[in-house]
């Protein structure tokens, strides 16, 4: 079974390298759940979180050949959507020059999080610690690659503030 | 070790990164002290729930439909079902829509150009030779009609 759905995976990878629309749209159904998912934690804000997913398919269907027929798919689409995220981030820092904490924005949690209230929690943390606990703990990113990632934070830094997103989190979600 | 060193060694410890040389003094700090066998519990209990969190959620309604009509567009397709194969699709489909290439529009739509690139890559804009043989053809009339005036 595993083996069949790679299989189409990669026929459908290769319809689409060859310009196919129909075999792109395929892999579009497979991953927007997932790619959605993690604009949206990304970004803590669902119209921010729509653009950045539409963003990344966009990318995605104009990069196409770029992409390893022996590597996932799924995680290509998230490196694009961290990418992109990590830009806005930047051009951010440079009109605002400081984290600063994220309200909650999100107009209908229960509609996303219904399964996970946990969530909601993660989003209230300020943007940059929540951007170094999704790219640790849930992209399992190593300290030193976000460090790479983000330039301006030594790997030492990045994890004195994912040591602070976890404490913070531990806190509302185990009391 | 301190209560303090202990807080800071416990991700490491987590994620399995530990240094060798604090593992002998972590444990021994985590045998005696009461406060941080509550932190590393704590510590076990987030990791699962995270661990744990869902991969995917449900997109919102009409997303799909956005994207696929957003690229059908922008591969010179506009309006047409993603089964069929619009004008451009396998010559200048994901080449057309490269960022920065000049030929994309903010929202993913292009202009005339996408048509014209179609034309250029499968030579549709260059004269055909029928065109070419009436041209002389008619040339050769007028000659010879400017010909037979002359005489």
């Amino acid at each position: 079974m595993f083996d069949e759905n790679n299989k189409y995976i990669s026929s459908s990878l290769e319809s689409a390298r060859q310009g196919s629309i129909s075999a792109f749209m395929n892999l579009v159904r497979m991953n927007i759940g997932s790619v959605f998912t993690l604009c949206l934690r990304l970004s803590a804000e669902r119209p921010k979180a729509e653009k950045l997913t539409k963003e990344v398919f966009e990318f995605a269907w104009s990069n196409i050949q770029q992409v390893r027929t022996n590597s996932s798919f799924t995680n290509w689409l998230h490196g694009i959507a961290i990418s992109h995220f990590l830009d806005e981030i930047r051009k951010k820092q440079l009109n605002e020059g400081k984290d600063t904490p994220s309200p909650r924005r999100i107009d209908n949690p229960v509609e996303f999080f219904s399964r996970g209230k946990d969530d909601i929690l993660i989003m209230e943390l300020p943007e940059l610690q929540r951007l170094i606990f999704i790219l640790h703990d849930l992209k399992k990113y190593s300290s030193q690659e976000i460090s790479d990632l983000l330039v301006t934070l030594s790997a030492g830094e990045v994890k004195a503030l994912l040591r602070a997103a976890r404490r913070t989190l531990i806190e509302k979600m185990l009391k | 070790m301190t209560c303090h060193e202990f807080n800071i060694l416990v991700d490491d410890f987590i994620d399995g990164r530990l240094p060798a040389a604090h593992k002998d003094t972590f444990h021994a700090h985590l045998t005696s002290c009461y406060i941080c066998q509550d932190l590393l519990r704590k510590m076990q209990e987030f990791k699962k729930r995270i661990d744990n969190l869902p991969l995917s959620y449900e997109p919102p309604k009409g997303m799909l439909e956005r994207i696929t009509s957003d690229i059908e567009s922008a591969a010179g397709g506009g309006g047409q079902s993603a089964g069929s194969k619009p004008a451009g699709d396998a010559e200048s489909g994901p080449k057309s829509f490269i960022p920065g290439s000049g030929s994309r529009r903010r929202n993913g739509r292009s202009n005339t150009s996408e048509a014209d690139m179609y034309r250029s890559s499968t030579g549709k804009n260059k004269i055909s030779p029928a065109y070419l043989w009436g041209a002389i053809l008619l040339l050769l009339i007028l000659l010879a009609a400017w010909y037979f005036l002359l005489r």
